[in-house]
């Protein structure tokens, strides 16, 4: 039984932590674009 | 919120929901394989997430291979952005089913490895995968590094095949689901297997929706950047 709930966790713990850093990094990307937009219409 | 935005809500709640049902399949309906001790019968219900796991793998890069060749042909980054994403999902992916094919192996085989034909195959194709990122990150220039990537990526998918059929080319204690004659699964297991790799399916393009648009972000980034001088 140990092995088999090991097993499911360790999918659901990898699937997750993908969410997770895909999340991060899409969120810190767009807070990126939006301070270069930003910028970029100062400079316009 | 956008159309497509809410089309990508609407699919991902599907398939949590899809991932959940097959969970609780794989858990509470399947019935038990016949002539296994306690700890390999409770073992042997991973197959319903660690087959789907490694079929996930092969497909994303399958995806990347295809993408590969769609920038060869083409040139369009999107197509280096979809290869790329696929093969960070198929990296996942392959960790998630070696680590779980690992805690089977434990009650089945006595032991966490082996380096069974299978294993090692799939070992050599993880590896040939870590090896297209390292490549893509030793290269600056995005043009030439999504030419030499998706090169790469084409000549990495020769791995595949050869995992998928190394347990019918050579001697192994791994187990063979699907052969010529038959499938290796009793007709009570066969609706949550499917439902399982149905469910995976469906989870892995939703990732790759997603991680796509995280390569887009970055396009557009490095676009304005570009325009402002960085």
């Amino acid at each position: 039984m140990i092995y088999m709930a090991g097993a499911y966790m360790i999918i659901w713990a990898a699937s997750f932590v993908f969410i997770l850093s895909m999340l991060r990094r899409q969120s810190k990307l767009e807070a990126e674009l939006k301070a270069l937009r930003e910028l970029s219409h100062e400079k316009a | 919120m956008r159309g497509s935005s809410r089309l990508l809500m609407l699919l991902t709640v599907i398939s949590a929901i899809s991932i959940l049902i097959a969970a609780l399949g794989a858990l509470l309906l399947a019935p038990n394989a016949a002539g296994l001790t306690p700890d390999e019968t409770a073992a042997q219900r991973i197959i319903y997430f660690h087959v789907p796991s490694a079929w996930l793998s092969m497909l994303a890069f399958g995806i990347t291979t295809i993408a590969s060749i769609a920038y060869l042909i083409t040139s369009k980054r999107l197509w280096d952005g979809v290869a790329v994403s696929s093969a960070e999902i198929g990296i996942a992916f392959t960790l998630a089913a070696t680590a779980s094919g690992s805690l089977w192996a434990k009650p089945a085989w006595n032991t966490w490895w082996t380096w069974d034909p299978r294993l090692t195959t799939y070992t050599i194709m993880f590896l040939l995968y870590v090896a297209y990122f390292m490549l893509r990150s030793a290269l600056d220039d995005p043009a030439r590094r999504a030419r030499f990537a998706a090169v790469y990526g084409i000549f990495a998918f020769l791995s595949v095949p050869i995992t998928f059929m190394s347990i019918r080319w050579w001697r192994t204690i791994h187990p063979i689901l699907l052969d010529s004659k038959n499938f290796g699964l009793s007709k009570g297991m066969l609706p949550v297997f499917f439902l399982s790799l149905i469910a995976f399916t469906g989870f892995y393009f939703i990732l790759l929706a997603y991680r796509v648009r995280v390569e887009r972000t970055q396009e557009q980034v490095d676009a304005l950047k570009e325009q402002l001088g960085y």
